[in-house]
């Protein structure tokens, strides 16, 4: 039976390729969703900080809605527009440092060829407040990693040759003075594009991993973040790149805007699944 | 209409446009967290803004009211400062308990709090508001926190003084050995 036979190499194939292609099947949970086109469904997951010892507790993730891209100059000029308090020249010193914008020639202007590019030297302030605007939020550092644990193929990743090395290879270039357009690259298994490779990007509690894990004496700097005996005691000392990304974020205070930190919004998926009652 | 009375209006248009003026946020200073939007209830429910806490010193901490270990002290330290600062000081300062758990600590909860800890309602303000705002204003005071799973959570042990325009003057640990030298501090700025 040879046809019989073809066929079935052609089922496998068909059956190997739509693995590989699970942004399909997530596609459709988006539209079954609300007006969120410009967003991907993150399923929810067990998580485990990195900087933690294998006994510490796991950090559920709840499935939340996370951007496809990071948001653009054009998509951060029309939200100038439309607040114009957020405006290179009327924001107040305490939502940004004087880098605030410092590449758009005018308050409402930018450079044609950027349009596509991701905004950066944004505060997280600015960042917060675009996403507001937008009914949504920023990502929580513990969704961010959820999502930037996938491959293109895997949603944990970490397990594939070859995935971190190309992760760590973009943090040892140095970013270029004209950032690429937005979803160049292959998206992720969620569907989502440019977690890595192009630009770092703000959380909602960028600065949390500082805080020790219990809430009594001073919440001093958990120094197992930075020491090499943290290092042996984490989860994936492998990781480095996850280490990179902790150690970025920390050195982070809300009003900088540099110039490789943007942003991208992030949504509950169910009101239901907000903040928890005692 | 006459002259004088165009010239009238005018004034009264002036003196409008000034008053307005002043109680515009352009009119703060730039480094002021009263700058910081969002409508919050107080435990008397009744709804304010941040800008509403100008014109008084106020020492401000970021709370929880079921928190078992670093609250309970912060805000005795904070009570502790009360009691020793001078009463003409005490008439320009206020303090200000901000909830990290915004869901749970509804005004009520927060009525209840300032009632068992005897906080007196003329100088307390304790406030609950949108999870968003109150990262917000936790990022302007430079305040840390990360709420775990069972609702508590793990937070930067602080007050802060801030000035009458909401500029922040300084941050003490809440600690009782650090009260006498905070006093000196706020009592300093008078």
């Amino acid at each position: 039976m040879p046809t019989n036979r073809t066929d079935r190499r052609h089922a496998v194939t068909f059956l190997a390729l739509l693995l590989a292609l699970p942004g399909v099947g997530n596609s459709q949970d988006v539209s079954s969703g609300s007006a969120r086109d410009d967003m991907r469904l993150i399923e929810g997951g067990q998580y485990r900080p990195l900087y933690l010892s294998k006994d510490s507790p796991l950090e559920t993730v709840e499935r939340f809605y996370l951007d496809r891209y990071p948001v653009t100059n054009q998509d951060f000029l029309a939200f100038v527009k439309q607040h114009p308090q957020w405006s290179r020249t009327s924001i107040p010193g305490i939502f940004a440092d004087s880098q605030y914008l410092k590449h758009w020639p005018a308050d409402e202007r930018i450079a044609d060829h950027v349009a596509d590019s991701p905004v950066t030297h944004v505060s997280w302030f600015a960042a917060d407040a675009y996403c507001a605007a937008q009914g949504k939020r920023l990502p929580k550092t513990a969704e961010w990693e959820r999502a930037a644990m996938a491959s293109e193929s895997r949603a944990d990743g970490s397990s594939e040759t070859g995935y971190k090395e190309r992760i760590l290879m973009w943090y040892s270039k140095p970013s270029p003075a004209q950032l690429p357009r937005v979803g160049q690259g292959t998206a992720n298994y969620w569907g989502v594009h440019d977690l890595h490779g192009l630009i770092w990007e703000w959380t909602e509690d960028f600065n949390a991993s500082m805080v020790t894990g219990e809430s009594r004496g001073d919440s001093a700097i958990d120094t197992k973040l930075f020491c090499a005996a943290g290092a042996s005691g984490a989860v994936d000392p492998g990781d480095y790149a996850a280490f990179m990304r902790y150690g970025f974020r920390s050195s982070l205070k809300a009003d900088f805007a540099l110039p490789s930190l943007g942003f991208r919004c992030a949504a509950d998926a169910d009101a239901m699944q907000q903040e928890k009652q005692p | 209409m006459n002259t004088w009375s165009l010239r009238g209006l005018a004034v009264l248009l002036m003196l409008f446009a000034s008053a307005t003026r002043a109680e515009s946020p352009a009119a703060l200073p730039d480094n002021s967290v009263y700058h910081l939007d969002g409508e919050w209830l107080t435990q008397d429910s009744k709804p304010v803004s941040l800008a509403s806490l100008a014109g008084k010193q106020q020492v401000i901490s970021l709370i929880y009211t079921h928190c078992m270990h670093s609250c309970p002290t912060i805000v005795s330290a904070m009570q502790q400062i009360e009691r020793k600062l001078p009463e003409k000081v005490l008439a320009n300062t206020g303090f200000v308990l901000v909830s990290l758990t915004p869901n749970s600590d509804t005004p009520a909860a927060l009525k209840e709090f300032a009632e068992k800890r005897e906080l007196s309602p003329a100088r307390w303000t304790l406030l609950t508001g949108d999870p968003q705002k109150v990262r917000a204003l936790a990022m302007a005071l430079n305040v840390r926190y990360k709420r775990s799973e069972d609702n508590e959570v793990a937070h930067s042990n602080v007050f802060t003084l801030i000035d009458a325009e909401g500029r922040v003057v300084f941050q003490e640990t809440g600690d009782m050995a650090k009260v006498d030298g905070a006093v000196k501090r706020i009592g300093g700025d008078n």
